[in-house]
């Protein structure tokens, strides 16, 4: 059985307007579980919309998302949150951290809607910490950090619920060469830990990479495989 | 929880200040007074020490 | 959803945003304090009056000329004791006497209970006495001669707020200071044993005396519940400044949501929290400040008023031409604080918490990619 299944996916922008226009059409993919898949596609392709959309931040106009075989798309606020929480760890573009916060506040966000003792969210902060190799930074405010130091506390927050699910966007736009290549590490780590991974990047940095089981190509709003 | 329970902690002090100062004014002195005097006065009126009318209606109703 | 670890990230979070916070905690104290020390300070004053007039006649006769007082003669005192109804009339000395040498009006009272050479005084009478060295007597300087009265007793501090401005002498002691003759009277305390009567027999001694105003008991104790002009005045100028002082602390919360922190709901949310949560997490902050601003508005009035008997404030209340050191009693309203509790907390949340609510429904996929 397929982890992520998705089937006849559309979402349409504006509907009813002028300005109205499919983001994406009649998309139909299997992802299996553990796999890592890129999608590649230049700017407006879509494939943020689509990560979007698995990972339930905004629902589809049309189509199923079978996570686990369950439909996450016609899920209620609180149900897809929950789902949100548990099962996926977003990895944003421009990291989307807290201001104000240090590293390890961040990264117990998610730690505060479990019912946790302290000693065991310290422990899975710590684990996250050490997976995204930041722990030295950990009682720093975010703002004063570099751009691989604040990617490494977003992927940190991300695994800190051990989600079966990894969604990064664009998750190397943002950094030099060497945080990339710091990233390619952390994703091998993932593989190590049985993640599904979904990247949509048009680096050219994942091309040929071992770990990567699969490349999805996308043009305006459409698969091409 | 340490700050709300800090906070809790010290508005119940505040308030325990003010409770006591609450129980612990004689205010049946005061009224016996008052008593003895309206007594004897009987049409009693506030004492106000007001420059002029006009700034005394500016608090009481004419 | 009001789970330890997530009020304490509520927590984490109200401090991340303290300096937007504390503003909104100090102004909405500022409002809450303005309000509760008016509140406190004018009915500590109104409870004290009410006290005072227990002994209140059943009817008060005053007589005017061109608008102003004018002494009532024995005739009147006859006319009226003669109405059907009026079990009996006292006459009774009052009027104000001017200091000159420190420009203040004195309230002269005639008490028959004092003897020829006794005088009481209030305790602001004697202190303005006392600057001018009048500590043993007292010189009262009329168009005729200059009385001196000793200075036996000094009304009790309890009594201050009818007391302060004023001078009990005899009666005929009062008319030579007022320049009253002997058989005149300030004004009349009719009694009439039947309250169903009282309103009639007022009608008719002002059918005699169309010049005299006749007060009855009910409007002397009506008055003195109403006895604040709430329509304009200090408590008009104490709405506007609440009303303006209201309005920037709504704006404040309405911006604790919008800009940056419109994009933080969009992360939490991204994060796995449900609509719910974000207001649950606004509720709680907000309940945290407001409800702690309000305590500490009302704790600090009522320390200001009770404790150090409103200074400044006092003095909008009763003048300060003379020195009123009344001891203000603990009055405290609990109907009108939980209305300033109502009326403050709720709009209060609301300005937040509804725009919370109508970001975190929107689709957030667009907030957090900007």
């Amino acid at each position: 059985m397929s982890k992520i299944v998705i089937q006849n996916l559309n979402k349409l922008y504006n509907p009813n307007k002028p300005n109205a226009f499919y983001a994406l059409k009649n998309i139909n993919l299997s992802i299996e579980d553990g796999q890592i898949v890129i999608l590649k596609g230049v700017s407006g392709s879509g494939k943020s919309t689509l990560l979007s959309l698995i990972g339930g931040l905004s629902k589809p106009s049309s189509g199923e998302i079978l996570v686990n075989n369950q439909n996450i798309a016609k899920l209620p606020d609180i149900m897809s949150s929950a789902f949100r929480h548990q099962k996926i760890g977003f990895i944003f573009q421009s990291f989307n951290l807290l201001e104000g916060l240090s590293v390890y506040q961040n990264i117990l966000a998610p730690l505060a809607l479990t019912k946790l003792g302290k000693e065991a969210m310290h422990e899975k902060v710590n684990q996250a910490m050490q997976l995204a190799n930041i722990e030295h930074k950990k009682d720093q405010n975010v703002g004063s950090l570099s751009g691989g130091e604040r990617q490494r506390c977003a992927i940190a927050r991300a695994v800190v619920m051990e989600p079966e699910i990894i969604l990064a966007d664009e998750p190397t736009a943002n950094l030099d060469k060497e945080n990339s290549f710091i990233f390619i590490e952390i994703l091998k780590k993932f593989k190590l830990l049985h993640k599904t991974v979904i990247i949509a990047t048009h680096d050219t940095l994942f091309d040929d990479l071992a770990c990567i089981d699969r490349c999805v190509q996308m043009r305006d709003g459409e698969l091409l495989e | 929880m340490k700050f709300l329970a800090m906070l809790a902690t010290a508005f119940s002090l505040l308030y325990l200040v003010v409770v006591v100062h609450a129980l612990s004014f004689s205010s049946e002195k005061k009224v016996e007074e008052i008593d003895a005097l309206a007594l004897h006065v009987k049409d009693t009126k506030i004492a106000l020490s007001f420059p002029t009318n006009a700034y005394q209606r500016f608090v009481y109703a004419p | 959803m009001l789970r330890k670890n997530f009020v304490e990230y509520a927590i984490l979070l109200l401090f991340k945003d303290r300096n937007d916070h504390l503003f909104s905690f100090l102004i909405f104290s500022f409002i809450v304090f303005i309000l509760s020390s008016v509140l406190f300070i004018s009915d500590s004053l109104q409870y004290d009056l009410i006290q005072s007039i227990k002994a209140q006649p059943s009817i008060v006769v005053e007589n005017t000329r061109a608008g102003r007082a004018y002494p009532m003669h024995e005739g009147y005192v006859y006319d009226i004791a003669q109405m059907a109804g009026v079990s009996s009339v006292e006459g009774v000395v009052d009027g104000y006497h001017y200091f000159a040498q420190k420009r203040l009006w004195f309230h002269v009272i005639g008490d028959a209970h004092l003897a020829k050479d006794e005088m009481l005084i209030g305790q602001g009478v004697q202190k303005a006495m006392a600057e001018l060295y009048y500590e043993d007597e007292f010189h009262f300087l009329t168009e005729e001669r200059l009385i001196n009265v000793k200075i036996d007793k000094i009304a009790p501090k309890g009594t201050n707020i009818i007391s302060n401005d004023a001078i009990y002498l005899n009666p005929n002691t009062a008319r030579a200071v007022l320049g009253m003759e002997m058989d005149e009277y300030a004004k009349l305390y009719v009694t009439v044993p039947n309250p169903n009567e009282v309103g009639q027999v007022a009608l008719k001694i002002v059918e005699i005396y169309p010049s005299a105003k006749a007060t009855t008991q009910a409007d002397a104790i009506g008055a003195v519940r109403h006895v604040y002009y709430y329509k304009g005045g200090i408590f008009m100028i104490l709405y506007v400044i609440a009303l303006v002082s209201f309005f920037i602390l709504l704006k404040n919360q309405v911006g604790l949501v919008y800009g940056e922190k419109k994009k933080e709901i969009a992360i939490l949310r991204s994060l796995g929290f449900c609509i719910k949560d974000i207001i649950a997490l606004k509720l709680i902050q907000n309940s945290v400040v407001s409800v702690s601003a309000y305590l500490l508005g009302v704790a600090l009035a009522y320390v200001y008023v009770f404790v150090f008997n409103a200074p400044y404030l006092r003095n909008i209340f009763l003048g300060s031409e003379l020195e009123n050191s009344i001891s203000l009693t603990s009055v405290v309203d609990f109907n009108l604080l939980f209305l300033i509790f109502l009326f403050g907390v709720i709009p209060f949340l609301a300005f937040v918490i509804l725009p919370a609510w109508k970001i975190a429904i929107s689709d957030m996929s667009e907030a957090v990619k900007s």
